[in-house]
């Protein structure tokens, strides 16, 4: 007997899925800036696409790879008015490291990616306020960004929960 | 927390590897050459920016009615667990504005006397137009909301941005279907204003704060917490006399205002032409036929 072929319909779902890591981190970053009516929230929204190229770098970085971590960024930067270029180099420089980090990471308990994404909220946090103070010469205040990332931290495991780790389980192997 | 990842980690060819770290370090180039020319032409960044908040705004919109239906469900089961409270707040308040609605018109109607007095023409009633707010970017560093409305409604760069009750801002980016307001808190917003009681002249600066502070204000002027600061108007962009701050701290020579509007929660914002010249909206005037413009 001969093994069936995959039909067209399933080679187009198959890479459609592949796509998913991209439009979630996507989504994510709209979801930062929609206006959901909480009081500070356009100030403190956590920095949701963070975790998103965080995760999949982790899991999937062959469905994330730097150009896409790249024009994600650009695309935050473009949408909220943070300096061009700055959402950009955050996201590249985490896919860069995080995707080496995968077998310290992948297949051992989720505690230890919530973990792991702890010092990167806090890197990431530094670098944003960093680039900005350089390039306004304005030092901002920190204690919003301690806020925005310490909610991004402790929001992690939601959104790893709810979004992430279901859409991964979607996915075709790789 | 003994939840495991269980994944297969991806196998990545030695080649491949090489590739993807470079092209990490060129894209971080690029990033950074980016951030530089960002800086050097904002023109060319606007632009971009526009363009892309014009691409997204068809579906932030469109999230927009399911937010605004929760935040409203969220609102009126708020507003019926406290309805009789509120009721009592909005009569007195209600007795209270209706003492200031017969001064404002007198007022109005005097200034108007005075105004064809000295032969100055009727200004124009503000030309308003409301525009959803689509979303509240920025973060931390950059304060400002996008409207669903553009160049396609007839907004205009620089148009003032009010909430019911103060100045919220200006446009700064202008887009076909969208618009990005800098609000009057940002680092970068400067706001020619007038206090109210002394008439003295200022600018309110924001500093990415809660609360904006004065600069440029005469040494020998006195100000004192609860001042009134309206716009000058005198550039050229916004009318004169809207309601933008309340003076909430004189300390060591830095005096701090708060906005009147609530910045935090803004749903809507009400785009104010440069020839307008009241901040008397039509809603306040009096129904049968005496306009606050149309006196003699």
């Amino acid at each position: 007997m001969v093994a069936p072929h995959p039909t067209a319909f399933h080679r187009l779902d198959q890479n459609a899925r592949k796509l998913l890591p991209v439009l979630i981190s996507a989504v994510l970053a709209l979801a930062a800036i929609l206006p959901v009516g909480l009081p500070q929230w356009g100030t403190l929204a956590p920095p949701f696409l963070l975790i998103g190229v965080f995760y999949w770098s982790i899991v999937r970085p062959d469905l994330l790879p730097p150009t896409a971590a790249f024009l994600l960024g650009l695309f935050q930067d473009l949408l909220t008015g943070m300096p061009i270029g700055s959402g950009a180099l955050i996201m590249v420089i985490t896919q860069w490291t995080m995707r080496g980090q995968q077998r310290y990471l992948i297949n051992r308990p989720f505690f230890l990616m919530w973990a792991a994404f702890g010092p990167v909220v806090m890197i990431a946090g530094v670098l944003d306020w960093l680039i900005y103070a350089l390039l306004t010469f304005h030092p901002a205040p920190v204690d919003g960004a301690l806020v925005r990332m310490g909610l991004g931290f402790v929001l992690f495991p939601v959104v790893a929960w709810l979004i992430l780790i279901p859409a991964h389980r979607t996915l075709p192997p790789g | 927390m003994a939840q495991r990842t269980a994944f297969s980690p991806s196998v990545v060819t030695p080649s491949r590897a090489f590739g993807e770290r470079f092209s990490s370090a060129v894209l971080t180039v690029i990033a950074i050459a980016l951030l530089v020319m960002g800086r050097a032409d904002p023109s060319l960044v606007d632009r971009a920016r526009s363009q892309t908040a014009d691409f997204m705004a068809p579906i932030l919109i469109v999230v927009q009615q399911p937010l605004a239906t929760i935040r409203d469900s969220v609102g009126v089961t708020r507003g019926l667990l406290d309805l009789a409270a509120e009721n009592s707040r909005l009569r007195l308040e209600n007795e209270r504005l209706r003492k200031w609605e017969a001064t404002a018109l007198s007022l109005e109607a005097q200034s108007s006397v005075l105004r064809g007095m000295i032969n100055l023409s009727p200004s124009a009633p503000p030309i308003l137009r409301t525009e959803p707010v689509i979303a509240e970017p920025g973060g931390l560093y950059v304060k400002s909301v996008l409207i669903g409305g553009g160049a396609h409604d007839g907004l205009g760069k620089g148009q003032a941005a009010m909430s019911g009750q103060g100045l919220v801002g200006r446009v700064t980016e202008i887009g076909a279907w969208s618009a990005r307001v800098l609000l009057i808190t940002d680092l970068n917003s400067r706001i020619p204003v007038i206090l109210e009681g002394s008439r003295t002249h200022a600018i309110l600066t924001g500093d990415n704060t809660a609360n904006p502070y004065l600069m440029y204000l005469p040494k020998a002027a006195t100000v004192s917490v609860g001042d009134r600061l309206v716009t000058a108007g005198h550039d050229g962009v916004f009318p004169t006399g809207l309601p933008v701050a309340r003076v909430i701290s004189v300390e060591n020579g830095e005096i701090r205002a708060e906005p009147f509007a609530d910045l935090d929660r803004l749903e809507y914002v009400e785009l104010v032409d440069s020839v307008a010249q009241s901040a008397l909206t039509p809603e306040v005037a009096p129904a049968e036929g005496r306009g606050f413009f149309g006196v003699p």
